[in-house]
């Protein structure tokens, strides 16, 4: 399948008052029609940084995109003008939010707010709109569409707020969805059917997802390829299922171990988890070498030197460390 | 009362709202006949969505919410009916830890400060032993002690609730409450203090209450487990027996929610729990789960099941279990 989105050698940097931070250094990605690619990583490692270049809503300044190419079949995100950008965005790629409470407006209806979306984009009449804001409430499965498009944010619970987001997102039928950590605020019920409406809808619209997330169980239940990062590299890419049971990086293999995993039939021996030790690094003070190091357990000397470029370690699954095999050894 | 029994919490309810002036009164049900015990040096976890009521139980202990019926008992003293100073010094045996790190600390004092204030308050020790209680603390909970003189902004999320666990120390607590102590913070730093909570545990012998919606967390922490479903309690069993033969369809409902850290084979399709719980302003009668229940029979909606014993003191209430 050919790629509809891919970043080639992206770098952001933010000027702040402790010097220069590069949120994103060299990213490489490729996104194919119709897959679910998941972006995992902890906080402040640059996942909702890439969402946002890919949108086109770095915040400049302090931000700013100094090298690469956000490339859309073929034409570059980077140098588009803002009203093409206006037109890529929820026509094209479009995103939901970790909170659905706030990026919601609460002084109109929700049936409203999704026919805005629509009418922005397409050629169509106000009656039109809202009967598409009513089908596709429909189809992220609200009960009583009709009623319930009538409703404020505010008469919603969180789950319904979240598939009201969805709604709005897909109301466009936009290639290219970015979910960003879209199951953090709701309860484990909800989100499993979050997770079950987004599965269906991939299949049934083909729209490839980006979908963001510091959970490796989230990873496991959507995404057919993952991403690794960390402190604003892609560390690690692969398939879903090789990224699982065979992480090559450190940090990864930390990621995946550090995680108390729900057992179906636990026993009396309880360790203690394992970790990573220490912190993520402040992204003004990284060194040359590699931004992992200082917390890796299988750091050499080279480590410090040098940063580890990403290599194909097989035909899907490519790695940024010196010491694949080493760990493989372990 | 069992002599090991630390906390005992009998028929506990919190009620809220009331009378208003020109509408018909709406009593919420937040915690609606709840009754558990913790053993000494033992963790209970007690799971449920948002709204089950976990949270408003946690702070009934602490007495931190009015309670409206039932008893509960810290050692043998019974706080439910305690007031004003006797309330204050009995508290000193329990301490909470806070889900929201960033606002759980007052951003204008220096943590060190932060701590000390429970050792003032409680007139625990010499006044100029004071410091060095402090000091020893930042060392129990692994933070450097000439950290004390920072403001809370000059920490992350980690080390912040470092720091509220070592307050929550302060007053050599026997009962430790932990509303989602761990929910805000990155999966590293989770496993980090998860580790230390324990070790505190086995070195101080202490006693969690521990509030949590994340299983994996429960299963890895807790001794036992009681799961809420609108206000009471559903479920409840030591660890082994509920995560490996759940009863209630709701406990297998929230594990089947779970999702699992390996790649899927596509044959486990999990049944799908449809709906938000009902509003606890106007209760179902009958099972108060059985609008969402996807076994449920005719008997559920008309009477409520009484939670049982169904064998080793695994309580679940279930119409289908009888």
């Amino acid at each position: 399948m050919a790629a509809i989105l891919s970043i080639k050698d992206l770098v952001v940097d933010f000027k702040t008052r402790a010097g220069n931070a590069r949120v994103l250094n060299e990213i490489s990605l490729e996104l194919e029609s119709g897959e679910i690619l998941g972006i995992v990583g902890e906080s402040g490692c640059g996942k909702s940084m890439t969402a946002l270049s890919i949108m086109g809503l770095v915040p400049s300044p302090p931000g700013k995109i100094t090298n690469g190419s956000i490339s859309l079949d073929g034409e570059d995100l980077v140098q588009a003008s803002t009203a093409r950008m206006r037109q890529v965005r929820g026509g094209i790629i479009s995103m939901i939010f970790q909170e659905p409470m706030t990026s919601l407006n609460p002084v109109f209806r929700v049936g409203d707010q999704i026919a805005e979306c629509v009418l922005l984009h397409e050629d169509i009449s106000k009656a039109d709109a809202w009967a598409r804001a009513v089908e596709m409430l429909t189809k992220v499965g609200i009960p009583e569409p009709e009623i319930r498009a009538r409703a404020y944010p505010h008469e919603l619970s969180g789950g319904m707020r979240q598939r009201v987001m969805i709604a709005m997102a897909l109301s466009c039928r936009p290639r290219i969805l970015i979910a960003d950590e879209p199951t953090t605020a709701l309860d484990v019920t909800v989100q499993a059917q979050i997770f079950d409406l987004l599965n269906d809808l991939q299949r049934e619209t083909g729209t490839a997802i980006i979908m963001i997330t510091h959970d490796m169980g989230a990873i496991a239940e959507l995404a057919d390829r993952v991403a690794v990062m960390y402190a604003g590299h892609i560390i690690e890419s692969g398939k879903t299922e090789d990224i699982l049971t065979n992480p090559q990086h450190p940090y990864t293999r930390g990621l995946i171990a550090c995680v108390p995993h729900l057992e179906e039939n636990p026993t009396e021996d309880r360790p203690y988890l394992s970790e990573i030790k220490g912190v993520v690094p402040s992204l003004t003070e990284l060194g040359k070498g590699c931004a992992f190091a200082p917390r890796c357990p299988y750091k050499t000397p080279i480590c410090e030197e040098e940063r580890p470029h990403i290599e194909a370690v097989d035909k899907t699954h490519s790695v940024a460390c010196y010491n694949v095999k080493y760990v493989v050894a372990v | 009362m069992s002599e090991n029994t630390l906390l005992e919490v009998q028929d506990l309810k919190v009620h809220f709202g009331g009378k208003k002036l020109f509408r018909k009164a709406q009593i919420v049900h937040a915690v609606d006949g709840v009754s558990f015990s913790v053993p000494k040096g033992q963790t209970l976890g007690i799971v449920g969505e948002s709204g089950s009521g976990k949270t408003t139980t946690a702070l009934a202990v602490l007495r931190l919410v009015p309670i409206t019926a039932g008893t509960i008992r810290i050692g043998d003293v019974e706080i439910s009916s305690l007031e004003k100073e006797d309330l204050r010094e009995a508290r000193r045996k329990v301490q909470m830890v806070f889900q929201d790190p960033y606002s759980s600390l007052d951003p204008r004092r220096r943590v060190g400060d932060i701590v000390r204030e429970p050792l003032d308050l409680m007139n625990i020790g010499e006044e100029e032993d004071r410091d060095q209680m402090v000091h020893d603390l930042f060392v129990q909970v692994g933070l450097r002690p000439e950290l004390a003189s920072l403001f809370p902004h000059q920490f992350s999320g980690g080390q912040r609730q470092r720091i509220g666990l070592a307050r929550a120390l302060a007053t050599k607590p026997e009962l430790i409450v932990c509303d989602e102590p761990v929910s805000a913070l990155d999966v590293a730093v989770q496993a980090q203090i998860l580790n230390l909570m324990r070790k505190l545990q086995e070195d101080l012998g202490l006693t969690y209450l521990f509030i949590s919606h994340d299983l994996g967390v429960v299963q890895h922490l807790c001794d036992h487990v009681a799961v809420m479903y609108l206000g009471q309690i559903v479920e409840q069993a030591d660890r082994i027996s509920l995560f490996s033969n759940p009863q209630h369809p709701y406990t297998k409902a929230l594990l089947a929610a779970v999702p699992k850290a390996r790649p899927r084979d596509g044959t486990e399709k999990r049944v799908p729990l449809t709906g938000d719980p009902p509003s606890p302003i106007n209760l179902p009668t009958g099972c108060r789960f059985a609008g969402r229940c996807p076994v449920a029979i005719e008997k559920c909606h008309s009477i409520a099941p009484a939670l049982k014993d169904r064998g080793n003191g695994h309580l679940a209430s279930c119409h289908l279990l009888d």
